[in-house]
């Protein structure tokens, strides 16, 4: 069932968001060539927890970790560790907060020194695929045209959508109904009403869609080796149109 | 955090050691417990409070429902004999409920 939030819900779930934007925000600040990726777990869980705000990725599901950090070909749920970020890599990093029960959850795709074109065209169209799918948003839409939006942009762009991981609705729990797809035929599924809060993360891949989990049963890469980027925002459907609740100042 | 596709976000089993779990039935009936081992085909939880660690329950895995959380490290650490303190356990349940806002008993 698709929960829809009170005002007063909302707000607390963008006082998450914003732990979770300021987490980022540090994030994008310390990454370079040579960062660990367990340092970036580290700020983002000091970040959280010095603002009264819990992690919520940590012990979700058995995740050992406050962020997710992915790297080149991992597409999402990489475990921080004891890597080196390297000069040309691309590392993607999802973070999330609870505020009094409520989540917010966010990622960017940021690259590491100077990365090739092929790399930066690729962050470019994904996070115009998050742009698309926040405008697709709207009270009196249907849920596939956020899907519908992403998929179209990526594939204009000779990108793919990966279609084993989705999007989700979130609230008191990180994953509530419905599950938002990046793909699929405009004007399906349930309709958009204002109060819905949704997590919108296209993970889009420079080669194909094919995906699979690795040895530690969390970190999915793409199946040919190919990079792939994912940004991610929180958003609250309004009358006023959507209103993203993980925003950077 | 995305989601798997039709289905839950990683492989893992229904219960896990560390795992946050509430009972919906018996006397104990909306408490909230850490599972913290297996016995056949029955789950053994205990809260550090009412349910001891060395006084664990064993309950029938269709009479808890299973949460999303799992106590990092804590499974390891069983699994490999550590000894496990009530004030432990205790934490790890509060630490849930301040997750969830005060949900569970």
């Amino acid at each position: 069932m698709i929960s829809i939030k009170t005002r007063r819900e909302i707000e607390l779930m963008r006082a998450a968001g914003a732990i979770v934007a300021g987490a980022l925000a540090e994030v994008e600040r310390m990454v370079a060539p040579g960062t660990l990726t367990i340092d970036i777990d580290r700020v983002v869980e000091e970040y959280v927890t010095r603002r009264g705000a819990i992690p919520a990725f940590k012990g979700f599901r058995g995740f050992p970790a406050s962020a997710c950090v992915s790297i080149n070909e991992e597409v999402v749920h990489g475990i921080p560790g004891p890597r080196r970020l390297n000069e040309g890599d691309i590392v993607s990093v999802d973070v999330g907060a609870i505020v009094e029960g409520y989540v917010g959850d966010a990622a960017v795709t940021i690259p590491v020194g100077r990365v090739s074109a092929e790399s930066l065209r690729l962050i470019q169209v994904t996070r115009e695929c998050l742009e698309r799918a926040i405008a697709a948003c709207v009270a009196g839409g249907r849920l596939s045209d956020i899907g519908h939006a992403v998929q179209t942009h990526a594939e204009l762009n000779g990108f793919s959508v990966v279609r084993d991981y989705v999007g989700h609705g979130i609230g008191k729990s990180m994953h509530e109904d419905p599950q938002v797809p990046n793909f699929g035929p405009p004007g399906m599924g349930p309709v958009l009403r204002p109060g819905m809060t949704l997590a919108l993360e296209p993970m889009i891949n420079a080669g194909g869609s094919q995906v699979k989990v690795g040895p530690d049963r969390w970190t999915v890469v793409t199946a040919d080796g190919s990079r792939s980027a994912h940004f991610e925002h929180t958003v609250a459907l309004t009358e006023d149109g959507p209103l993203v609740l993980t925003a950077q100042e | 955090m995305s989601w798997k596709s039709g289905g839950k976000l990683s492989s893992m089993p229904r219960f896990r050691i560390g795992q946050i779990v509430t009972s919906r039935a018996g006397r104990d009936a909306g408490r909230t417990f850490v599972v913290v081992g297996a016995d056949g085909d029955a789950v053994v939880v205990a809260d550090g409070d009412l349910r001891k660690v060395e006084n664990a329950k064993r309950k029938n895995a269709k009479h808890l429902v299973a949460h999303d959380w799992v106590e990092p490290g804590l499974e390891s650490r069983i699994m490999s004999g550590e000894k496990v303190t009530n004030a432990e356990i205790r934490r790890v349940v509060e630490a849930w409920r301040s997750r969830t806002a005060g949900g569970g008993r």
